[in-house]
């Protein structure tokens, strides 16, 4: 089982989220209701062990130090299996040497950073706390106190980006060391001041340029595009996150956090005084899946890595009719979408399901 | 039985929403051919889509005894006419079996289009007119107006018209007594040979098909063979009666004058055409009765099954719908775009609404149809006819000596603060102005020749956008005249789509060739790959769009908590491709073979 911990809470939003996080303090609340989740779950047999921790956000780095004992008190007791990968998320100006120390004290071993950008304008532009040499310190520091993966968070399409400060940020960002990479196209969501308000972006032949250049610039340094928004050296691919791709069984505790056990999908509430108040151990809804689900499940995750799909559960004239437009290949008996393909992942996806 | 004397057969003529439909439901109320609580609104016309649309599309007919203020009871037989042009010859048959017609004018619209012309052919069947005004309780009524405007337009005495309010209910029992004192009895020998029009006929699942006729002369009983004598079938009757409001009332016979129906085990309304004259097989008339023709469709368009795995469901639809309507034709068609369907012939444009409609709301079929089309008239080089109602069949430009298309004799009425803006309509249509007359000081008859093929693009919609709703319309078909035609196809990504093709005249080429390609840019989402969107005459290309190519179609973010949300994502994406037909390589939603038929939006 996977254990992913959700910490709802910002200092600001920037203009492009949609994840859930709010700016106000019921910090002491929610670290008590989490824990006390946590405990329930342990105490019910879900987390003998557990194969990893993501503590993710929001920002992580937002919560005060007191309400992470709390947190901790119900975490440091949960098992880690071999080889168990635990990472914390968080951004350049929360990444401080007081904060690092105390993830080092608890076992996080895996930072994510989340850069987006090393331009300081662009940064300006969505709405960032921090400007590209506060990233570039924390990626330092993280390195100094000893953490052994280092992921970073990009985002090519932003307003005001070019194709050369996208690679500038890019390269800067592999020149610091970095042992994975995620990269996300810009999207616009509804219910973000960007979906209300929207910026100029660069258009589509610049967009489409930065996509190759990412993939080129990537490839060149080793790093593999295991994941249509992830990049990492072998041996360095993010476990925990991979394991959704691959439809491991995961616990997801805190507002809006899912999980997926026992054929089943659950989630708690996004709405922080709903999930304050929910029961201990409760879920907000839950979707079994048929076997049906299951297999576009499988498809629809396994075509956005390059572990692919198994050919023989495809359609073989879809299959084949994607293999000769150049979007993809069968390699050991499994469909994987190219560079190209992932692009149009979701025409391949839909066609197949 | 009520001897001739007492018999009146009558319809009722008036413009769409002149009130034709309430007035006929009083009528019945108070000759208890039906109760007050039974009255459904306007129960003459029997189906939901007559009555959403208001109007009548199959003629019925009902009988109801009325006593009259003189002591004396009357079998009056109301013969209810279809009140638009596409079924002008059922019109007309219809009258032909009335002695007398109940011409209906709202007392504040006056005298419109359709009013005119159906009582023209009323006139042209010397029935007796007796006009009425009805909505007199408007507080826009007119009647002395409307009174002077039939007197004027008309030509026919209007003094003494009933002036009614059906809704309301008031002096309705004048109109019964102006049919009984002004319309002439039936006057026919009931010893001679059998001569009885029919003026509809529908397929019942039981009975086969129930034949509604108007004996003229003769006698006819159960068990009598008779003969369709322009049809020639010939059949042995079942049951014979009169049509009450809620069925049938067998009564074994008909005589001279009367008005009933008759069945006889018949299976499809083919071998009993509206206007066919029914004799008796052993004692045949000399003669039929004037005005039989064949009605043959004027336009014709594709439907096709939007899932093609339907298509034998709608090939089923389609022989039910045949069985109830001898004017609907169809035979199969295959299109490289669209699979297999049918080519269809209907009477007109309402026609042809409404068979789409009732496939689509009475079999559940999503259909998607073509372009509608008129018949052209080709005369070859070799000196032969053909004649074309498929662009797909149109010959080689270098074969065609001369092209002809149908036009036809319209009539708009209209208050003459229009008549601007309806002449510039009817030039841009290509139509030809032949004169304007003046109904009253306010309103004008404007006549013009005008192509059908223009009537069949949204003319209708075109006229009432630019009269504010006020202009009515009417027209007759009037003959073929030479014009200078040309096919357009249009391409995509390089291949001809069979069914968006359509003949067109030259001078329109262009203009239609450019909308029609920015409406499929519209509609056509990007793909892939760029898809060139092209229009061509001949080979050459007159007009061109381009959807760009699609640059992505992903989700960048798919994490734990996103699985659910996004797998619905995609299968949505999937449903909107199912939507999708594939043409070659190209994509095409089916809104978009939709959305080219309506280029003036």
């Amino acid at each position: 089982m996977m254990l992913y911990l959700h910490i709802p809470f910002c200092k600001r939003k920037c203009r492009y989220c949609a994840f859930c996080s709010v700016t106000e303090d019921r910090y002491a609340a929610y670290a008590e209701k989490a824990a006390a989740d946590i405990a329930y779950f342990r105490a019910a047999g879900l987390l003998e062990t557990a194969d990893s921790i993501y503590i993710g956000g929001g920002t992580p780095g937002a919560l005060p130090l007191s309400a992470w004992q709390t947190l901790w008190g119900a975490l440091d007791g949960v098992p880690l299996a071999g080889g168990a990968e635990f990472t914390v998320e968080t951004n350049p100006e929360s990444t401080t040497a007081e904060f690092l120390a105390m993830l080092k004290a608890h076992r996080v071993e895996r930072l994510s950073v989340g850069v987006q950008s090393l331009n300081d304008r662009e940064l300006a532009a969505i709405g960032r706390l921090h400007d590209g040499a506060a990233a570039l310190r924390a990626i330092e520091a993280a390195k100094q106190r000893g953490f052994s993966e280092i992921s970073a968070d990009l985002i090519y399409g932003l307003p005001g980006q070019t194709l050369s400060s996208f690679t500038d940020s890019l390269t800067r960002l592999l020149d610091a060391g970095v042992t994975h990479l995620s990269c996300y196209n810009l999207q616009i969501e509804k219910g973000t001041p960007f979906y209300d308000d929207p910026p100029a972006l660069p258009d589509e032949d610049e967009e489409q340029a930065m996509y190759d250049a990412l993939c080129d610039i990537t490839r060149a340094r080793g790093f593999e595009h295991y994941e249509i928004s992830n990049f990492a050296p072998s041996g360095h691919r993010a476990r925990h996150n991979s394991g959704y791709w691959e439809r491991r069984e995961y616990l997801g505790i805190g507002p809006s956090a899912h999980s997926f056990f026992d054929g089943t999908r659950r989630w708690q509430s996004a709405d922080i005084p709903v999930w304050l108040g929910a029961p201990v151990g409760s879920f907000a809804g839950t979707e079994t899946l048929t076997p049906e689900d299951e297999r576009t499940e499988r498809i629809m995750l396994g075509l956005r890595t390059d572990r692919g799909v198994p050919a023989k559960e495809l359609s073989a004239a879809v299959v084949q009719k994607y293999v000769a437009a150049g979007l993809g290949e069968i390699r050991a008996g499994r469909f994987v979408l190219n560079d190209r393909g992932m692009l149009f992942s979701n025409t391949v996806i839909s066609d197949l399901i | 039985m009520p001897d001739q004397s007492h018999i009146r057969n009558f319809s009722i003529v008036a413009h769409i929403d002149h009130g034709k439909s309430t007035v006929a439901d009083r009528l019945l109320e108070i000759c208890g051919a039906v109760e007050q609580r039974d009255v459904t609104e306007q129960m003459l016309d029997n189906m939901d889509l007559e009555r959403e649309r208001g109007i009548t599309i199959k003629s019925r007919a009902v009988r109801m005894d009325y006593t009259a203020e003189d002591g004396q009871t009357y079998a009056i037989n109301l013969i209810d006419t279809p009140g638009h042009v596409d079924f002008n010859y059922e019109v007309s048959r219809s009258l032909a079996s009335c002695d007398g017609a109940v011409l209906v004018v709202d007392a504040s619209q006056g005298i419109e289009a359709q009013t005119l012309a159906n009582t023209y052919l009323a006139m042209e069947h010397d029935l007796e007119i007796v006009p009425v005004i009805n909505k007199i309780d408007l507080p826009s009524a007119d009647p002395e107006r409307v009174i002077r405007e039939i007197e004027d337009v008309i030509g026919i005495p209007a003094e003494d018209a009933p002036k009614v309010s059906a809704k309301a209910g008031t002096n309705m029992r004048d109109v019964l007594e102006a049919v009984v004192t002004k319309i002439p009895a039936p006057a026919g020998d009931e010893n001679a040979p059998l001569r009885a029009l029919i003026f509809d006929s529908v397929y019942d699942s039981y009975k086969g098909v129930i034949v509604y006729i108007r004996v003229m002369e003769g006698t006819l009983k159960v068990g009598d063979a008779v003969r369709m004598m322009a049809g020639g079938a010939v059949f042995e009757t079942v049951e014979v009666g009169y049509l009450r409001v809620f069925g049938m009332e067998k009564t074994g016979v008909l005589r001279a004058g009367e008005v009933g129906y008759f069945t006889a085990a018949i299976k499809s309304v083919e071998d009993t055409r509206v206007g066919d004259t029914v004799t008796l097989r052993d004692r045949p008339a000399e003669t039929a009765l004037a005005g039989y023709r064949k009605v043959n469709p004027m336009v014709f368009c594709g439907i096709y099954p939007a899932d093609g795995a339907r298509y034998e469901d709608l090939k089923e639809a389609l022989a039910k719908l045949e069985l109830n309507d001898a004017a609907l034709m169809y035979e199969p068609e295959t299109s490289g775009a669209l699979g297999f369907g049918f080519r269809c012939g209907f009477l007109g444009l309402l026609h042809m609404e409404i068979i789409q409609e009732r496939i689509e709301r009475e079999f559940q079929l999503d259909i998607i149809t073509t372009a509608p089309s008129v018949i052209y008239k080709i005369t070859l080089t070799d000196g032969s006819v053909v004649m074309v109602d498929n662009p797909t069949n149109y010959p080689d430009p270098s074969l065609i000596a001369e092209a002809s298309e149908p036009y036809v004799k319209a009539d708009v009425i209209s208050p003459g603060e229009y008549v601007g803006a309806i002449m510039e309509l009817c030039q841009q249509r290509r139509g030809i102005y032949k004169n304007m007359t003046y109904i009253d000081t306010d309103r004008v008859s404007i006549h013009y020749e005008l192509p059908l093929a223009e009537i069949i693009y949204d003319f209708f919609d075109a006229l009432k956008s630019r009269t504010r709703g006020y202009a009515s319309f009417d027209y007759e078909m009037y003959d073929y005249r030479p014009s200078k035609l040309v096919k357009l196809d249009i391409m995509l990504n390089g291949e001809i789509v069979d069914a968006l093709s359509f003949i067109v005249f030259s001078d329109s080429a262009y203009p239609r060739a450019r909308k029609m390609a920015e409406k499929l840019k519209e509609h056509i989402p990007r793909q892939m790959f760029e898809i060139p969107i092209q229009a061509a005459v001949g080979g050459k290309i007159i007009a061109r769009e381009t959807v760009k190519a699609l640059r992505k179609d992903v989700l960048a973010k798919c994490y734990g908590g996103d699985i659910t949300r996004k797998k619905k994502l995609l299968e949505k994406q999937k449903e909107g491709k199912k939507r999708m037909r594939q043409l070659g390589s190209v994509e095409v939603p089916q809104e978009a073979f939709m959305a080219v038929l309506k280029l003036d939006e």
